[in-house]
């Protein structure tokens, strides 16, 4: 009878591994469509006409309730997604809003920026503003109106219009931290936009009193819900009590309002019901997906639901839904009142570290703890290299589509992140405009060795073979861990065997191993014959640990076309 | 000579050179429309048409995974259809809007500045207990107060009372109280170290009180109080657990007093010296309390008794951020002076703040107590740091005893007890409430309590506590 147990064990331990095996490998079929010689698809045609949805509301204690309790509840018991994980492809299956190159497609979501070609130093500094004239904020040629004061958030601001009729929201620091907020809210904003998101156009606004005027019945709301109206002295005792004065000028963060008409913010989760368009639930979208790599990368943990907007551009019924990320003041260690040592490193409520806090009875302090801004920087927040891992980051709010990132989603964002150069990381934080060159050093810094940090991690799990380009005699690729100067020249070798399948992917011909010290693969005098419609150019890389997986491109024999890559 | 083939080459010519023309300028300037041709790292990526472009739809569930959901969906069906009905009424409270007010106060707002916070608790003696409190704060200053509660039970123990916080100028704070508590099931063991757990048996008591307290900073930690109250004890045989009533469990030795009824004064010295910078997570000072009380009876007893308290807490910083060794030490004691015997209600025994945390209340009564806690407290959550609202671990130990003389003191009559428990602290630094497990040789026992051991918060009579039931 003793022999009972461990035996019924440790058939139940096989049975949950071959279904693992198996769930592994059927995931992984399904989640590659038959091969076709036909160009990539690189656009989602999802702006078809719609009508004007419903605008959502959602509060934030509901929001919190869902992401801090019932998604991560329900996430934890799904068994799809522990067989999924010991699969080794992550927790989730794979995004679905990624072309046969295993990139995201352009959308009304996410649009290839700088992780598919070089931006000029121009489309960087102006993101979302180019070509619109908004590069330079709000018109200062008349004082601005103040229309409204900004009702919710940590730090104090006024909703005005400009000469020119925009709308902009002036966001100020608090006195606590002069600059620090306003500073970082427009150098993520254009980081974000360069990336490939849509982003308001948040721009650094430097101003005197005199070019703010304050509209009739505006309203402005004290503690316990009293309201009243604004006058001139309580402008002047707001503007006194912001941190936001240098040289007797202010300093605000003016996001301009987006255009469009406001539909309240998407879920990280699920679809919105009333929108045709939308048809990939937010969780399976790569590039909310990997706003967990991005996130890590600024120390964005305020990835909220209430940090998105939907808009509906068009006229009624001919327009669509665009989908926006918003408000990045709590960025690069930045926050409202005060730099917050855990942001980053746990959620908001994080069961797992509470419960080893408690069971390790305070023995053990969590490195974070001793974490502080950089001294002598007042404009910096809490922002550094040292302590942050890629892998371990957390936004403060669990979010489901960053819970859902798998390896090649992780990749994808890695591959973007480290295509900032460091002169392009200075250019972009010189929008800030820092007063104190040693905060831009140290945001390039840092930001730099975050960056540095984030690829090798990627990069270590998936091999950053990339960009597969036919040429006359062969197929050229890039290792990017070499390209991005993360390994020194030399220390790789490559391999690559060539074959041919057929559309379903089934191998006709397999040809041996092939050595090789450079990033491309002769094509001429292997498998000449056409024996199945598609060839298969498999290249692997070790850098002395031994060969990697492998990254697999297929090229249609008749055209010559990459068509396809499998990591 | 112009030809129809002519004219098209130009066009065609022309074409190419404004397309030429356009990408030029637009890579230069880097105003080139997002959906036009680029080159990239793949090359050139191609321009939107019907051939590079493709509705995207979600990838169809694979068959093993809709094997393996089925259980889950079935099994968490009920999971599901809870969190509904918990969602729901959250989003439900949402849009109120009670969540977006500004936290002056907890409670739901009333007329005039008045907060109400509904109560429900579960308790083995009392049964089911229901109530509201309601405050007023700030009331004629930043600091006052007014208080008032009332609470009912299934097993009829039930209160009403109230109390008002108010300066009273020169410096000195005034609190007044009253209040009426009738509880069917009090505990009753016995006297003395020896009262054994056995002996446990249960009687009805009713107190009637009204009193006054000035408080007064005497500069740096020190602080002075005087009190006075008027108390009214009337016991008697409970109504439920009729079987285990005290006059038939102790039938052959019931305690003086029983049945019957007790009144009296109450005068109240007391000093206090508090170093300490916050109630919730206090890492160095320390907190004494010294106290004198005169009881002097109302009734025909004639009885004139003092009683004495001595408090002393100090807390120690460990190796980490807000890690804290906190100790007290406490002694209770009570002098005759004059009359008759002390009723037992009147005697003093382990009750807040002088608790033997793991015996329940009134598990030894005697002329004296004494006991020593140390707790060693542990952050384990904090919503943005080691110093803000959050929640404390903290494992603790208490031993102590009863005595009628002191002579009777010794290791071998000590009661120990252990435990570990939880501490939410506010925004403010102050301990919230606590809630711990204790055990000891004979009971486990499970708090939730608004207030502490460690730093016992002396307004007793603004938030209506029985003073017959603290020292």
């Amino acid at each position: 009878m003793a022999r009972t147990r461990p035996r019924s064990i440790d058939l139940a331990v096989l049975a949950a591994g071959a279904l693992a095996v198996f769930a592994a490998g059927a995931a992984s079929a399904a989640d590659r469509p038959p091969l076709t010689d036909a160009p990539v698809v690189w656009y989602d045609r999802d702006d078809a006409p719609i009508p004007v949805p419903e605008v959502e509301d959602p509060g934030l204690v509901p929001y919190a309730l869902d992401s801090f309790l019932a998604r991560p509840f329900s996430r934890f018991w799904n068994p799809s997604r522990r067989l999924r994980q010991l699969g080794g492809d992550g927790p989730a299956a794979s995004a679905a809003d990624v072309n046969a190159l295993d990139e995201v497609v352009n959308s009304t979501w996410f649009t290839n920026r700088i992780g598919l070609r070089a931006l000029s130093d121009r489309e960087l500094v102006e993101g979302p503003a180019l070509g619109r004239g908004l590069a330079g904020g709000p018109d200062l040629s008349a004082p601005m109106t103040i229309v409204g004061a900004k009702g919710s958030g940590v730090t104090p601001g006024f909703t005005i219009r400009d000469a020119r009729g925009d709308t902009w929201l002036l966001k100020f620091d608090p006195p606590t931290h002069p600059g620090m907020t306003i500073r970082a809210g427009v150098v993520a904003n254009l980081v974000f936009h360069a990336i490939g998101f849509n982003t308001p156009v948040d721009r650094l606004v430097v101003f005197d009193r005199d070019d703010l005027v304050l509209g009739g019945n505006v309203t402005m709301r004290l503690q316990r819900d009293h309201e009243i109206l604004m006058t001139e002295a309580n402008l002047d005792s707001i503007l006194a009590a912001t941190g936001s004065i240098f040289d007797g000028r202010f300093h605000a963060l003016g996001s301009r309002w987006l255009d469009g008409r406001p539909l309240g913010p998407f879920d990280d989760q699920g679809r919105r019901s009333d929108d045709p368009n939308d048809r990939i639930p937010h969780q399976s979208r790569r590039e909310l997906r990997a706003l967990r790599v991005f996130g890590a990368w600024l120390n964005h943990f305020d990835l909220k639901r209430h940090n998105s907007l939907d808009t509906y551009v068009g006229d009624p019924g001919r327009g669509h839904v665009r989908h926006y990320l918003i408000d990045f003041a709590s960025t690069l260690g930045a926050y409202g009142d005060k730099p917050v040592p855990r942001f980053g490193f746990e959620f908001g409520l994080d069961v797992f570290p509470v419960l080893g806090r408690l069971l390790s009875f305070g023995l053990r302090e969590d490195a974070w703890v001793g974490l502080g801004p950089p001294p002598g920087l007042a404009e910096v927040g809490l922002f550094e290299s040292e302590v942050f891992r890629p892998e371990g980051w957390k936004p403060d709010l669990p979010q489901s589509a960053m819970a859902d990132l798998t390896p090649r989603d992780g990749y994808w964002a890695a591959k973007i992140v480290s295509a900032f150069t460091d002169r392009q990381l200075r250019l972009l934080v010189e929008q800030g405009l820092y007063r104190d060159p040693e905060a831009v050093d140290h945001l390039v810094r840092t930001l730099g060795r975050r960056r540095d940090a984030i690829a090798r991690h990627w990069f270590e799990m998936m091999p950053p073979l990339d960009f597969f380009r036919p040429v006359p005699q062969g197929v050229v690729f890039d290792d990017l861990a070499a390209t991005r100067g993360l390994v020194p020249p030399g220390a790789t070798r490559y391999r690559y065997r060539l074959g041919a399948v057929d559309a379903q992917r089934r191998a006709v011909a397999t040809g041996p191993w092939v050595e090789t010290d450079a990033t491309f693969v002769p094509l001429d005098d292997q498998v000449a014959d056409p024996v199945g419609a598609f060839q298969v150019v498999e290249v692997q890389l070790d850098r002395g640990s031994g060969w990697s997986r492998s990254v697999t491109v297929y090229r249609a024999f008749a055209s010559g076309r990459i068509v396809a890559l499998d990591r | 000579m112009i030809t129809a083939e002519g004219i098209r080459r130009a066009a065609s010519i022309l074409l190419l050179v404004c397309t030429t023309l356009v990408a030029f300028v637009g890579t230069v300037t880097g105003t080139l429309p997002e959906t036009e041709v680029r080159d990239t790292r793949w090359g050139t990526l191609p321009a939107f048409s019907d051939s590079t472009s493709a509705v995207f739809v979600p990838r169809p569930r694979p068959a093993w995974e809709t094997a393996v959901l089925v259980p889950y969906w079935i099994v968490g069906a009920p999971f599901r259809v809870a969190y509904l009905a918990l969602d729901q009424t959250v989003v439900g409270v949402d849009r109120l809007g009670i969540f977006g007010r500004p936290a002056d106060y907890p409670g739901l707002p009333l007329p005039g500045g008045a907060y109400l916070m509904p109560s429900l608790a579960l308790g083995e003696l009392e049964g089911v207990t229901g109530g509201v409190e309601i405050s007023r704060p700030e009331l004629l200053s930043p600091e006052g107060m007014l208080f008032f509660q009332a609470n009912t039970s299934s097993r009829n123990a039930d209160e009403i009372s109230g109390g008002l916080f108010a300066s009273a100028g020169r410096g000195w704070d005034l609190q007044l109280g009253a209040g009426f508590e009738e509880v069917n099931l009090n505990r009753y063991y016995g006297l003395g170290a020896e009262a054994r757990v056995e002996d446990l048996s249960y009687y009805f008591r009713r107190t009637v009180w009204a009193g006054w307290e000035l408080d007064r900073g005497l500069g740096g930690p020190y602080s002075l109080s005087l009190r006075s109250d008027f108390t009214r004890v009337r016991i008697k045989n409970a109504a439920y657990k009729i079987e285990k009533s005290l006059g038939l469990v102790h039938a052959g030795d019931v305690p003086y007093g029983f049945p019957g009824e007790s009144s009296g004064w109450r005068w109240r010295l007391a000093l206090a010296y508090d170093s300490t910078d916050q109630t919730g997570r206090p890492e160095r000072g320390g907190f004494r309390t010294f106290a004198a009380s005169l009881f002097r009876s109302t009734d025909r007893s004639g009885l004139v008794f003092m009683s004495t308290h001595a408090n002393i807490e100090h807390y120690f910083k460990l190796w980490h951020t807000k890690r804290t060794l906190a100790l007290r030490g406490f002694v209770n004691r009570i002098h005759k002076i004059e009359g008759g015997e002390i009723p037992f209600t009147r005697l003093t025994t382990f009750q807040r703040p002088d608790e033997l945390r793991g015996f329940p209340p009134h598990r030894f009564i005697g002329m004296g107590t004494l006991g020593l806690s140390a707790e060693y407290r542990w952050p384990i959550w904090g919503a943005r740091g080691r110093d803000d609202y959050g929640v404390d671990a903290y494992i603790f130990s208490d031993i102590g005893q009863v005595f009628d003389r002191t002579m009777e003191i010794g290791l071998d009559e000590m009661k120990l007890t252990g435990g570990v428990g939880l501490r939410l602290i506010d925004s403010d630094r102050r301990l919230r409430a606590r809630f711990e497990a204790g055990w000891s040789d004979e009971d486990v026992l499970l708090r939730f309590k608004f207030s502490q051991t460690f730093q016992y918060d002396p307004k007793g009579l603004l938030y209506g506590k029985n003073p017959t039931k603290v020292h």
